[in-house]
This record gives C-alpha cells, structure tokens and sequence, in this order.
C-alpha cells in the first residue's frame, strides 16, 4: 500500500457541512488501473481514494489523461481489456465491486449504478425510437408490461423537461438536439432509480444556456447521489458538495468546494485555479503550469505533477500520501 | 453605469481610420427544404457591421450556429458572401480579383480551432509554417531563417522542426499554427476557437502567447470563441451574435457589466460558478435556438425571451446605440 488512508476519522470533517451521519454509499481505496500496451504499462488510475455519503455530489475534476473518466467506467465495471483493475477496492454500499463477476455487475449497471457520457450519441441507438430505448432499461430490470413501461418513460420524460413528452417518446435520436438528448440519457439514468449516480461531462457538448438548463435539472436530483466529472472548475463550484482534484491518475487533493477551488493548497490545484481567464486579469498577464501533461508511458514513478512543479525537489520522486490537513482535506504533497 | 473615460478609452474611438470594416454582410447558404425541391436560404451572417481598430481585439461570442464561425470565414472570403462590404486596410475584399485576394490574404491570417484538423500530417513543422512563405515566394534561404524566428517566438525551438504534427501535444500544435499564421507578418488573424480544445492549463500558455505575439507585432484580432471567460479576458470589444445578427456590441467591460440585450443577460448568468451571489441570479432559458432556417419573426430571440411582448414579434430590433459605444437590439434596452 503505498498510502494508507484512513477514512473513518478523517472523512467527517470534510463531510461535516453537508452530511456527515448519511450512510458511505461508495467508498474507492487506493483503486489502480492499468492498461496493457505494446510500449509498456499505462498507469491510469493509480492509488485513488475518495468516500461518497447518501446524497452528497462529489465533483471529480482534472485535465485530459488526468484519469478521472477511467476512475468512472472502473466503478461500473466498464474496463476491458488490456485494461486491468490491479489493486484497490470499489466499496458500493459495503459490497466490493472490483472482483465482482461480470452477471452480477449487469444486475447492478442501469438500476444501482448509472453512468451518463459527454455525447448522448454515443449512448442512444440511432435506429430505435428513444422512449423505446428508456422502455428497455426499465423492462431490462422490471417484470412489468410494456404498456406500464411506456407510461413511466413518459413521466420520466415530463421529469426531465422535454417537452411534449407523450409525442417525443417516439421521436428517433437525429430529431433532437443535443441538449434534449442529454435529458434522454438522464432520463434513462434515472429509470430505475438509481443509488450512484455518475456524469461524465454531461454539459461538455452543449452551448452555455443549454449547459445551464441541464445543470439546473441535474440539480433538481437532491436525492440522488452523484459523481459529476468535468474538466470544467466552474461547473464544479456550482454542482459539487465535495471534490477530488485528479491529475496523473492520482487524487491530488480532496475536500469541500470551498476548501478545495476557493483556497486550494496543492500546487496544482493552485495552479489550475489561477491560470483561469476572468474579465479582472484583462491586460495582464495570466498564471499558467509550465509544460503539458507528460505521456501516460512516460508518467513520473513518484508525484505525476513534479515535471511541472515550481516546488518539486528531491523526495517528490516518492508519491506523497494523501493525507489529512488540520482543516479536514486531504492534499498529497510534500510541500504543503 | 460605466461613463466611457475618453482618455483611457481601450477600443473603438480611437482616431485612427479602423483595419477592418464589415458593412451589411450577408452569407447565405442554399438549404433544400421539404421534396417539393423549393430551396431556401439559412442565413449564417444576416446583415453584420462591425469594425476593428488596429492593434484591437474584438471578440465575438454566441452558441454553436449563431453564424460566428461564418463571420470569422466571410471576413477571409473563405466563404462567399451573398452582399455587403468587406473593407480592409481601406481595399474592399470582396472586390478584390484573385490575384489581389492572395496578395491581401497576405496580411489576413487564420488560426483554427483543432490544430491537428489544420495541420497536413504530412509535412514536417518546418515545411508547415513555412508554406506560406512559399506561396509567396519568399527564397530558401529567408524563408528558413525566418521560420527559425518564429518557432522561437512560440515557444518551440528548432529541434521541433524536422518532427512532424502527431509527436505534439495539442497546445504545441496550436503553438505551431500560431507560427504558420505569422509567418506573413500579417496585419489581422482571424482566430476561431483558438484555444477550445486545450485544457486549462496550457490554454492559459496559449492565451499569454497570442497577447504576446499582438503586442511585439501590433496584431489586430478577430477572436471567435464561445467560451465567455476567454473573451472577456482577451477582448477589448465584444459582438454578441444570434441566429445570424449581431444582437449586441461594446465594450468588454460595459457588456460584461451591463448587459443591455436579455439574450446576452442569459448568457452571461449561465456562466458556471461564480459563488452564490450569481447563482441567485441565474437566468434559465427556455427552449432551444431555434432552427436559423426558419427565424422567428421580428426579433429572433422573442421565442426565448421572459421580456417579450407583442412588439417583439411584429417589428424586428435594430442595433442602436443604447449607452455611449454600447449597442444593442432590443425594443426594451434602454
């Protein structure tokens, strides 16, 4: 175990402002995946851990490559290979799901654990009508008839926004646009009920009042517990109750919104947050992180983040533990 | 309300005779609509004005098919236009025979959106950046010093130049289309999107890069991008389009701080993050943009719009000035 982390005593403070005696729904220790390839092994999610209570939106934000959309197919059991889960355990409600067989995995996915893309597209089938898309999700986990289905698609319907949803229903996906698909996708996310719920880059694809419209119905899902990821830090300040701050397949930091964007203490995190544009940085120059990502082949062994680093030295070539600060978030880094 | 302080005044009052002037630009494209084989016209840039003084940049935001693109394309005669006038650097674009447009072309760059989409992945770094020195027939010896310069001015060097696009990272690409649009030394560069396929990070690079390289050689920018933070940041004007129009234009700040059109009100409240104060605010809008083929009637944001009244629909908003330098199109702007 390269870092402990110790979940009980640290966690509820950081919980503490929104739900502090829920229930743990998820708990991910020190997940790793791997990925096989010819020029060697790509170590995209490597040691993460985070807990997600009953309710609560934990945002999970960081760059391209940063391993936050493979942490994600990891928890639905979505990871093919030369993909590999090779260490950690993905705790949902108590059960792990990291060496659970692929036929109880497909029991879970689509009812328990939800996962919504970036493009709707890709999610719907371009031929079928998209109510009786939703109708299948739900007969795939419900004994009931048909009829019943079509009855609570277009409820469903009518819960997300889409308007006229007794006609919509049996429109084909390529006569939507894109943000009334993503109401699909979510619609079909929430069929059954879900008790994770995961968006990966829901708003990425859609223009700003539109993003505005699906964050606002996303919002509207208080009961739900969810996992929002995006590379977007302002939609992360709006959504998220708690955050994780991923950057070369690890958690750099970990801890309520406020903590996390409004005083960030990782050096990355501090930098992501600076080198974004605002009207007030308007003729001056703006902060930026020297360099680019490094290559998934060519990831540092010890902190991912000390290629770009103005603070790294010598010991940061040892990955840091994520550890608890005296404000109750947790920050891997040496310097801090 | 921002009373314009005339002088510090950033943009647009300026003396000077502008760099570009787009007057009543229409691009038109044919549509086929239903089978009866009756075509009809979307109306990508509906009678546009705008102008740039040089050494500015004016930004032009809205969401995907407002026509900015198009604008972008138009002003470079990428695209044809319908009617109108493009007048740059006093010489009428659309006029211009094709000998004279690649001689105008010269001093009109354009930088895009996906550098890998742009870049030939056949042609080294050298070769890319130095094709339009060829074109224009610059000699062998020049044209290799100065793309020397100028992978230094972005930030490469020239150990970069024998690789080929693939072996960079987006914003080393993006850094190489920089290179091959100043290449010309060119007066305008048009930039669509320019850094919307970078992540945070290096589009703060980019975004220093390109406010570097306007300053050392006094560029003027026509900055197309949809993301509002950026052109806020970037812009010393700002274009609001909508289905084809300009709906308002003004000063970065003024409009920023006082948008005087509903739809750019929208648009900036849906801004995400930004704390509490604006969540409260937030404006959701209804709807979808309608189709650009088929326009409301009267002012075309009337269909999404909470101050719409009946005036709306029967009399379409001109851009007038509603504050000083601030325009806007809206019966109720002032």
């Amino acid at each position: 175990m390269p870092h402990a982390t110790d979940p009980t005593s640290q966690d509820r403070t950081s919980q503490e402002r929104t739900s502090q005696d829920r229930e743990i729904v998820l708990e991910v220790r020190d997940l790793k995946t791997h990925f096989a390839t010819a020029g060697g092994a790509v170590r995209a999610v490597d040691g993460v851990s985070f807990t997600l209570r009953a309710g609560a939106t934990l945002g999970i934000v960081g760059e391209s490559g940063s391993g936050k959309s493979i942490t994600a197919l990891t928890i639905m059991g979505l990871i093919e290979p030369p993909g590999r889960i090779v260490g950690g355990e993905i705790l949902f409600r108590g059960r792990d799901l990291a060496g659970l067989p692929e036929a109880q995995m497909r029991r879970l996915r689509g009812k328990a654990l939800c996962l919504v893309f970036q493009d709707p597209m890709s999610a719907l089938n371009p031929v079928y009508r998209v109510g009786r898309q939703v109708e299948e999700m739900i007969l795939a986990h419900n004994d009931i008839p048909r009829a019943e289905a079509r009855a609570r698609t277009v409820d469903l319907f009518r819960k997300v926004g889409i308007p006229d949803p007794e006609r919509r229903v049996d429109s084909f996906p390529h006569n939507m646009s894109g943000g009334m698909l993503q109401r699909v996708t979510i619609a079909m996310a929430m069929a059954n009920g879900p008790d994770l719920l995961i968006l990966d880059e829901p708003t990425t694809a859609l223009d700003v009042t539109i993003q505005a419209q699906i964050l606002d119905l996303t919002r509207q899902l208080v009961d739900t517990t969810v996992i929002l990821i995006t590379h977007d830090v302002g939609v992360i300040e709006e959504m998220s109750d708690d955050v994780v701050v991923m950057y070369g397949g690890r958690v750099m930091e970990h801890g309520t919104v406020e903590q996390v964007i409004a005083h960030p203490r990782h050096p990355y995190t501090v930098g992501l947050v600076s080198s974004i544009p605002s009207g007030a940085m308007r003729g001056q120059r703006l902060n930026t992180i020297a360099g680019s990502v490094p290559s998934p082949l060519a990831m540092p062994l010890g902190c991912p983040f000390s290629t770009r680093c103005t603070m790294a030295e010598a010991r940061c070539a040892e990955m840091p533990p994520l550890s608890a600060r005296e404000d109750g978030r947790k920050v891997a880094c040496w310097r801090v | 309300m921002s009373v314009a302080d005339e002088t510090t005044a950033p943009a647009g009052e300026a003396a000077g005779a502008p760099l570009l002037e787009v007057r009543n630009l229409k691009t038109y494209f044919p549509v086929r609509a239903g089978g009866l084989g009756q075509s009809k016209w979307l109306k990508a840039v509906d009678d546009v004005s705008l102008s740039v003084e040089p050494g500015q940049t004016i930004g032009i935001v809205g969401e995907s098919g407002c026509g900015k693109s198009t604008l972008g394309r138009s002003i470079l005669r990428l695209v044809a236009p319908q009617s109108g006038e493009i007048v740059f650097d006093g010489e009428d674009v659309l006029a211009a025979a094709p000998a004279r447009l690649t001689a105008l072309r010269r001093h009109m760059q354009m930088i895009f959106q996906d550098p890998l989409g742009c870049l030939d992945p056949r042609m080294s770094v050298e070769a890319i950046i130095g094709e339009g020195l060829l074109i224009h027939g610059v000699p062998r010896a020049q044209r290799r010093e100065r793309v020397r310069e100028l992978i230094e001015v972005v930030g490469l060097n020239a150990a970069h130049l024998d690789r080929y696009p693939h072996e960079f990272s987006g914003g080393q690409r993006q850094r190489i289309g920089i290179a091959r649009a100043l290449a010309l030394r060119p007066k305008l560069i048009v930039a669509d999107e320019p850094v919307s396929a970078l992540d945070v990070s290096v589009q703060s690079q980019v975004l220093n890069l390109l406010r570097d390289v306007q300053q050392e050689f006094g560029l003027t920018y026509v900055f197309i991008a949809h993301d509002l933070a950026v052109v806020e940041y970037i812009s010393d004007r700002v274009a609001v389009m909508y289905l084809g129009k300009i709906v308002e234009f003004a000063r970065s700040a003024d409009l920023f701080a006082d948008p005087r059109m509903p739809y750019t009100e929208a648009l900036l409240s849906a801004i995400p993050g930004g704390g509490p104060a604006r969540k409260a605010k937030r404006i959701i809008l209804k709807g979808d943009v309608p189709s650009p083929v088929d326009p409301p009637s009267g002012c075309a944001f009337r269909t999404r719009c909470w101050k719409a009244q009946a005036v709306c629909a029967a009399e379409r908003p001109v851009l007038r000035e509603v504050r000083p330098h601030h325009h806007a199109a809206c019966h109720f702007a002032d």
